[in-house]
């Protein structure tokens, strides 16, 4: 099992509950999409999935990534094993040139120069950004930054992909193009996200969260073909299975 | 207050060079003890964002703007030591891209607006805010802190000029805190204006709880950079101060003395304040009272901007 | 004032060198101009034909270098007014605002011939303290960031008032600046998240 998560619960500093006891597994290989409306608590759950929340360990554990129970001292082995790309790019690109920030997360693990020369060349590869090493942040589109992100996260070999609302902000052709990428990966991906399209696409699996729970989890076709509780919490049936006819 | 290139004379760029460095050492050495892993990023962000504040227009008289500088505004939220780095990175980028001050005048630059200005301001700031205290007392403070940051900067810059050569000392004087005590109240204004919006929003960001702990050495080792700094630049033309001024009476065509009989008495008539012999120490005292007057304003302003149900906690 | 991002001119002899020759070279022109004194105007011409020839060898178009400079100039000619009061006030005036012009002619080409990431690796070769290097290089990267922040901030609240009036664009733009600072701060934490997640301890 790739990941698990066992009754998680959060209060954030100003005491307001955030996740009321969350319980999903994830599989290897797996695709799962994490939908809800805003203030549902899909991006704090998130930051728990590679130990960057609770600030300071809980009594128990209540991630397990490959076993592995999340906590500060097995930080290290975790943001390994677990790659965010997170909402906002410019949050993610913070070094003066792409290759600089792609280089940032195999530097940090203590890796060779030529090593991580190679791992750099080969990530931007994958997200289809060779050449663009020595290129500025701020000169590049909304889509671009988000393939560099990605491709730093990639450039760690992490085992699980963790994407918060990957496909926002981008114009149609960069949104398609980011799928097919993602569609692309090896990875155990999980992505939480409002582009529902992208999680009839993708996700074999769909988990409903609403005001911190679970509140339903099925395949995608099913899940969010049931109007009725995509409109009870606060989503829509996407287009795409509007249309489908029922044979 | 940025010094372009071709003002200071070599002995003058080393010298604020050194000194420069001395500071920012110091400040290197205290944030690595008290900034936490965690705040690292937010010296280079508040870094941007000060540049980025720096650039705002402020419309004074016709057509003119001012800016902001920021110095007291980055010690309230980052200590005193993150403020002199965040600044210091600032004018380095300033200058070395952007032509903003010049690259032998960095090091003046530097201690004028990165080191001291906020040191002097943070010191007056923790003072005055603990004599009047709660958050009216904390804003009067940051405006009057901001005030004096300003126009001790610039008395230190016009001697940085007259030490070159290139500006008589009276001048100079007169001339960049003159100017600078009109320029500092708009600062102080600003100062307080933007610690009144953050405090809205982010109150634990303006907070009554020192951003760092404080050290003795620090305060010591401070202490005496600001001492020295004052000691070179500004107390060797003390003394000669009422000279050049008479000098500069003289080249611009009258002479105090030569008035025969002024028609009011002027309590002030002879430079000299009547029960006080030293012209210097007049100086000293005129100068404390526009000090005065700015942290009386800042009081009234700080008032005005803090709710009345926040006054008296 | 609106920033402009980097400004970088076509390869010439001059940005082919290397980043520390560069600097090198330009102290020494600027501590030459900064020792010559202020009441020999004939001393000029060493600096002039010196700095100009640096211009010519970046290819500099010199409509574009007049532009930058006239940008920058406002401050020393006030700065230059100062020195009216000498005995010998007009020669130092101009022998001041030639010097001050000539070294920030010598800036500007040096900045326009040499792209950032060299001079942040300049600046690391220099031994800056490692703290100090790493608020350079998220200030460079964050400033154009923020600078369109500020900007667009400005426009819509601009936008939403009908009253004119200075003191109402104190008020405005201090709340700008306060805003900026807590999304500074805001974004800094979550930098600083993503800085972690990528192992940096």
């Amino acid at each position: 099992m790739a990941l698990q998560v066992r009754d998680l619960r959060y209060c954030y500093p100003d005491g307001k509950e955030a996740l009321k006891g969350v319980t999903f597994a994830v599989e290897d290989g797996e695709c799962v999409g994490l939908v809800g409306p805003n203030g549902a608590g899909k991006s704090t759950l998130l930051l728990h999935l590679n130990g960057l929340l609770p600030e300071t360990d809980a009594p128990s554990p209540a991630v397990w990534v490959r076993g592995i129970p999340v906590s500060r001292d097995r930080a290290r082995e975790i943001h390994r094993r677990v790659g965010l790309l997170f909402q906002d790019p410019d949050d993610q690109l913070f070094c003066p040139t792409v290759f600089e920030d792609v280089a940032f997360g195999p530097s940090q693990l203590g890796l060779g120069e030529q090593e991580v020369k190679t791992l750099v060349e080969s990530s931007l590869r994958t997200v289809g950004l060779e050449g663009f090493e020595h290129r500025m942040p701020h000169h590049l589109s909304g889509g671009e930054k988000r393939r560099v992100c990605l491709a730093g996260v990639l450039a760690c070999r992490p085992e699980i992909l963790v994407l918060d609302e990957p496909t926002s902000d981008l114009d149609p052709r960069a949104k398609r193009e980011l799928k097919a990428l993602l569609g692309g990966l090896p990875a155990t991906r999980i992505i939480a996200t409002h582009d529902l399209e992208l999680v009839v696409e993708l996700c074999s699996r769909v988990i409903l969260i609403d005001e911190g729970r679970v509140v339903a989890e099925g395949s995608a076709g099913a899940l969010l073909g049931d109007e009725t509780l995509m409109l009870a919490h606060g989503l829509e049936k996407p287009h795409i299975l509007r249309h489908r006819h029922p044979h | 207050m940025h010094i372009p290139d071709g003002f200071l004379d070599a002995k003058t760029v080393a010298a604020t060079a050194a000194l420069a460095a001395a500071g920012v050492s110091m400040a290197v050495y205290r944030a690595r003890r008290t900034v936490p892993p965690a705040k690292v990023p937010l010296l280079g962000l508040s870094a941007a964002f000060l540049f980025a504040a720096q650039m705002v227009n402020f419309p004074v008289a016709g057509g003119t703007s001012g800016h902001l500088i920021g110095s007291v505004l980055a010690a309230i939220m980052l200590g005193p030591s993150g403020a002199v780095i965040a600044l210091s990175a600032v004018l380095t980028v300033q200058a070395l891209l952007f032509g903003d001050g010049g690259l032998l005048a960095l090091g003046a630059n530097i201690l004028n607006m990165a080191v001291l200005a906020p040191l002097v301001g943070f010191a007056l700031y923790r003072l005055v805010s603990r004599m009047i205290g709660g958050p009216r007392g904390r804003l009067t403070a940051a405006g009057f802190a901001a005030w004096c940051s300003i126009v001790v900067a610039a008395a230190v810059c016009a001697g940085e000029l007259a030490w070159s050569g290139a500006v008589p000392w009276s001048v100079g004087l007169a001339a960049m805190t003159g100017i600078h005590a009109l320029i500092g109240v708009g600062e102080a204004v600003v100062t307080m204006l933007v610690i009144a919006a953050v405090g809205r929003i982010r109150p634990d960001l303006v907070g009554s709880s020192a951003p760092v702990p404080s050290s003795r050495v620090s305060f010591l080792v401070y202490a005496a950079l600001v001492t020295s700094v004052v000691a070179i630049f500004i107390a060797p033309f003390a003394s000669r101060w009422p000279d050049g001024l008479e000098k500069v009476a003289s080249t611009l065509g009258f002479s105090a003395r030569a008035l025969p009989h002024p028609l009011i008495a002027s309590p002030l008539a002879d430079y000299r304040i009547p029960w006080i012999e030293s012209p210097g120490l007049a100086a000293g005292l005129a100068g404390g009272v526009g000090a005065l007057v700015v942290l009386a304003l800042s009081f009234v302003l700080a008032t005005a901007l803090v709710p009345r149900a926040q006054n008296g906690r | 004032m609106r920033l402009q991002a980097s400004f970088h001119l076509p390869p010439s002899i001059i940005s082919r060198l290397q980043a520390s020759v560069k600097a090198a070279g330009a102290l020494v022109i600027l501590l030459g101009i900064a020792s010559l004194p202020l009441g020999v105007p004939l001393l000029l011409i060493v600096p002039v034909v010196v700095t100009s020839a640096a211009a010519l060898l970046s290819r500099f178009p010199p409509v574009t270098l007049l532009r930058r400079l006239l940008m920058l100039e406002p401050f020393a000619v006030a700065a230059s007014a100062l020195v009216l009061f000498r005995p010998d006030g007009w020669t130092a005036f101009w022998t001041l605002l030639v010097k001050s012009s000539l070294s920030l002619t010598i800036v500007i080409i040096f900045s326009a011939t040499t792209p950032f990431g060299d001079i942040f690796m300049l600046l690391r070769r220099l031994k800056l303290p490692g703290i100090l290097l790493t608020t350079i290089a998220l200030l460079y990267r964050y400033l154009f960031v923020l600078a369109d922040q500020v900007e667009r901030m400005r426009r819509a609240r601009a936008g939403r008032t009908f009253a004119k009036g200075r003191r109402l664009a104190w008020f405005l733009n201090s709340g700008v600046i306060g805003h900026l600072a807590v999304r500074s701060v805001e974004r800094a934490e979550r930098v600083y998240a993503a800085m972690r997640a990528r192992g940096w301890e």
